[in-house]
């Protein structure tokens, strides 16, 4: 087949959508579209590993010809291209099936060799997409990837399973927390006031208005009543606001008078029925053995006593203007019980509609889940009454002691060291006697030889001979680690750069694949499935191909670098070594345990 | 008194210290940091076993902004600590500054969660005593306390670093697979697989596939096998076999004159007399009997973790098995 077809092409999102004009490229294993309009941003750069299958329309002279490349069936999302003639959709439909058949084979001879498949992957389009980005960054994953999963080495969810950490990133975390209300009250709007011009100026924020709605039943009724039908959003809020302003002045006389006047004022002035009603009905549920006479008129706004002493009098209002009254304590105490109660939104807080609607929502839900649940409310109503009891007035609570263990290490130590004597006595096949103890005498008689030794002999002079420490010297220094010699003291220099470029690289591929077939390798033993078996051997060819390759850069080198090229490829032969010996070990094992089987059951 | 220069700075400071020594005493554990901000709590680092990692990444991003959320950091940790073995202890340190908390749910229920997986929730505090840090601590079994200086609190931070006594039928006793790895020789040249880098030497080579890493403990990043040496294994094990207190020897038997061992320490062979052949206090090993100055006392139960005299008893069992 044609290595690759180009033709033009219009980019459709739906069928009915007129498209963008360009150009469709289509390789062995991606199609790339580019629009004529080098503004517009409809490029496509998409491979064929993500296309699950191809529709096309009908042919017929007046009717478009279109070749859909669905990515998947149940979930639609594709891409669709109206070519201009029939002939040319017909080359792009055959390189596509054909395209498509390779790669579903290459998948199919993935899976014959998994005999039985774990899960299915449902993936979605948000997770395939991640996975394309991070191919497409990273080149070294993109050469790992097509290394192995599309020769058919590793499944897909194989290769991404040991990346979890790539694919979740870091923002999943975070994003899944909610902040709670803030403790100050912003919901307190305080003005600012221009000197010179007779303006007040009121700052509300998203976060405000959400406060302001989860106090304040009331204001958000009214604001999902009144707006838009009746007054825009900005005429909400600034009635709000001079309604707030009224109260700041406490001029409760002049409040009586504009709400008699306004009727959309007089709900901001007036006090919130809603949180009324609200109150009287958690009264009627609080526990009857409780007494509430000093909590009698409990919505703190009945009662005259919850006055602040100013100039040393209480306020006396006038009985008409009562309801026109607010006070500090009654706005404390509703904004303390809504921090408590928690945030139940979590909605981003753009646009005041939203936060409006997301509230009543969560309201309705939460009526309608009391009214279901009864257990659960009657759990929380007992575990807040044992809260509540008084610390001082309870009995002491004296929770069970457990004794420490401490073991005797002598148990343990002496334990071990039998068996290490028992094992070394072994090895030793009792031969030698092995003697602990010295008598002083001896040891001082031994000393004395040592010394009447020395005393005769003498010591040499020097006592070092200085050739042979030269020699000791430099072959610790030149010898053994020439490498690190020859480097010298320069630490940004490293042995890979001293190599030729060609040399490196394949060095860091093959070093790089070898870590992932290991990893892979290590993780699927012990061996308790077929599966696993399967994927065993696979791996293991894997990496029984790339050990002659190994030897190839050995051998090919030039003779100034052979040395040290050996010396980096010795532990990646030692790894693949290890590895193979731990595979026969385990087939013989395995042999062993199962006797003779026909057909080369496992 | 407040703490100068500033308060970050004085914690950022002293948990450095912190960290080091809590790898001296616990080498085969792990540490994570968590920082909380804007009410939301952030992973700085992951559970892991290198100090220098997490001194780098703790000095690396100092800054302080908003309000302070208890519950969101409890649940985030809770979703770490959640990963580890039941072998394996759970413990949380906070060192919390705020005076309030700012939280988007029941904060209640989080420390019912925390109870229930066994996480020992301690905290020190920095500005005054609140009644949740208290609660928190006194429902998972830590401890709360707060710091009234800078030299208090390095004391109630260091007091953190060896490990809490824990429930003998809580922690079972499992067999873990450990490899202990050779030093590589000096002329070995190989690419480590936690750096990428060809390093020349040095170096500990896993006995199972291979593999170089750079520094121990560790966990082998091919094969997965915990890598300890033998020096890691033994710190770990003085916490698990105390040294006894010492006794005090009563003043009359040291006047004894028939006892004439006891003139001289047995650690670090001081007089045990103070001038005017008086004795001096000094305490004895109830196993071993040999008399101790003060000095060694508190060096042997601090530092050594071993009794000279019970180390220098011959085993008799051993003599036995090889008389065999």
């Amino acid at each position: 087949m044609p290595g690759e077809v180009v033709k033009r092409a219009r980019y459709k999102t739906s069928v009915k959508d007129s498209g963008v004009a360009g150009v469709l490229k289509m390789t062995e294993d991606k199609f790339v579209f580019m629009p004529n309009d080098p503004t517009s941003s409809a490029r496509l750069d998409v491979e064929f590993r993500f296309i699950k299958g191809h529709k096309f329309s009908k042919g017929g002279s007046n009717k478009p010809a279109l070749l859909n490349l669905t990515q998947d069936s149940e979930k639609g999302g594709g891409y669709i291209f109206e070519f201009e003639n029939h002939p040319d959709r017909e080359v792009c439909r055959e390189f596509v099936g054909k395209a498509l058949a390779k790669f579903s084979e290459a998948s199919k001879a993935g899976s014959e060799q998994s005999a039985v498949k774990l899960f299915d992957e449902q993936l979605s389009t948000i997770e395939m997409e991640r996975r394309i980005k991070l191919l497409r960054e990273d080149s070294e994953l993109q050469k790992l990837h097509k290394q192995f999963v599309l020769s058919g080495v590793l499944t897909e969810a194989e290769f991404w399973a040991t990346r979890k950490k790539l694919l979740d990133g870091n923002t999943s975390r975070t994003s899944k927390q909610r902040v709670g209300f803030k403790s100050a009250m912003i919901s307190d709007l305080k003005p600012l006031t221009d000197g010179r011009t007779n303006r007040v100026t009121f700052n509300l924020t998203p976060e405000i208005i959400h406060q302001i709605f989860a106090e304040k039943p009331a204001v958000h009724q009214a604001f999902l009543n009144f707006v838009p039908n009746k007054m825009t959003e900005k005429d909400f809020w600034n009635k709000y606001c001079r309604a707030e302003y009224l109260h700041c002045t406490r001029n409760t006389v002049a409040a009586a008078a504009e709400a008699a006047e306004d009727e959309e004022l007089a709900v901001f002035l007036k006090h919130d029925d809603i949180l009324a009603s609200e109150a009287r009905r958690k009264i009627r549920r609080v526990d009857p053995t409780l007494d509430m006479e000093a909590d009698q008129g409990d919505d703190y706004m009945h009662l005259p006593d919850h006055g602040i002493f100013r100039d040393g009098s209480k306020e006396i209002i006038d009985p008409q203007y009562e309801q026109y009254r607010r006070t500090l304590s009654q706005d404390l105490n509703r904004h303390a019980a809504v921090v408590l109660e928690g945030r139940p939104i979590d909605v981003e807080l753009e646009d005041t509609r939203t936060v409006a609607e997301a509230l009543a929502k969560s309201k309705r839900v939460e009526a309608a889940n009391e009214k279901s649940d009864g257990s659960v409310t009657q759990e929380r109503l007992e575990r807040i009454s044992r809260m509540t009891e008084i610390e001082d007035l309870q009995a002491p609570r004296d929770l069970p002691f457990a004794a420490l263990c401490i073991k005797d290490p002598r148990d343990y130590f002496d334990s071990q060291q039998a068996n290490a004597l028992k094992t070394l006595g072994d090895t030793l096949a009792g031969s030698k006697q092995i003697k602990c103890s010295l008598s002083t005498q001896e040891a001082y008689g031994s000393l004395r030889g040592f010394i009447s030794e020395i005393k005769s002999v003498g010591l040499s002079d020097p006592i070092v001979k200085p050739d042979i420490a030269l020699k000791v010297l430099n072959g610790l220094t030149q010898n053994i680690s020439s490498t690190k010699f020859h480097l010298g003291k320069n630490p940004q220099e490293s042995v890979l750069d001293r190599l030729p470029i060609i040399t490196k690289e394949e060095l860091l591929h093959h070093w790089t694949s070898i870590q992932e077939l290991l990893r892979h390798f290590w993780s699927s033993y012990p061996i308790t499935t077929t599966y696993l078996y399967a994927k065993a051997s696979r791996l293991k060819d894997a990496m029984s191909q790339i050990y002659p390759k190994l030897q190839e850069i050995k051998e090919s080198v030039q003779s100034d670098f052979r040395h040290q090229v050996s010396l980096l490829v010795q532990p990646m032969l030692q790894a693949l070594d290890a590895a193979f010996a731990h595979y026969d070990a385990d087939q013989q094992k395995r042999s062993a345990r199962s006797g003779e089987r026909p057909n080369g059951f496992v | 008194m407040d703490f100068k220069p500033s308060r970050m700075a004085v914690v950022a400071k002293h948990i450095e210290a912190f960290i080091r020594e809590f790898f001296d005493q616990n080498p085969l554990s792990q540490i994570g940091l968590v920082t909380i901000k804007d009410g939301l709590a952030q992973c700085l680092t992951d559970l892991g076993g290198s100090p220098d990692s997490h001194v780098k990444a703790l000095m690396g991003k100092l800054e302080c902004s908003g309000d302070s959320s208890l519950q969101n950091a409890l649940d985030l940790v809770h979703g770490y600590l959640n990963q580890i073995p039941s072998y394996g202890h759970r413990e949380v340190l906070i060192l919390y500054s705020a005076l309030s908390t700012c939280d988007p749910g029941d904060i209640m229920e989080t420390i019912q969660e925390c109870k229930k997986s066994k996480i020992r929730c301690s905290v020190i505090g920095l500005s005054a005593e609140i009644f949740i840090c208290r609660h928190l601590c006194q429902e998972t079994g830590g401890s709360y306390s707060v710091a009234l200086d800078e030299s208090h609190f390095k004391e109630l931070l260091l007091e953190h670093a060896p490990p809490p006594p824990a429930i003998a039928e809580f922690a079972i006793a499992n067999l873990i697979k450990m490899g202990f790895p050779q030093r590589a020789a000096e002329g070995v040249i190989s690419i480590c697989s936690c750096h990428k880098e060809a390093k020349v030497g040095g170096g500990y080579t896993c006995p199972r596939c291979k593999a170089r890493v750079c520094e121990l403990p560790t966990e082998c990043r091919i094969c997965g096998l915990t890598l300890v040496s033998s020096p890691h294994l033994a710190r770990s094990y003085h916490h698990l076999f105390p040294i006894p207190p010492f006794d005090e020897v009563s003043l009359s038997l040291l006047n004894n004159p028939h006892q004439r061992s006891s003139r001289a320490c047995f650690g670090c062979q001081e007089s045990l007399l103070i001038p005017g052949n008086k004795p001096n206090l000094c305490v004895a090993c109830p196993k071993c009997k040999q008399h101790f100055c003060l000095d060694c006392d508190i060096y042997i139960h601090e530092s050594l973790h071993n009794c000279p005299g019970c180390e220098s008893f011959r085993h008799s069992k051993i003599v036995s098995v090889t008389e065999e």
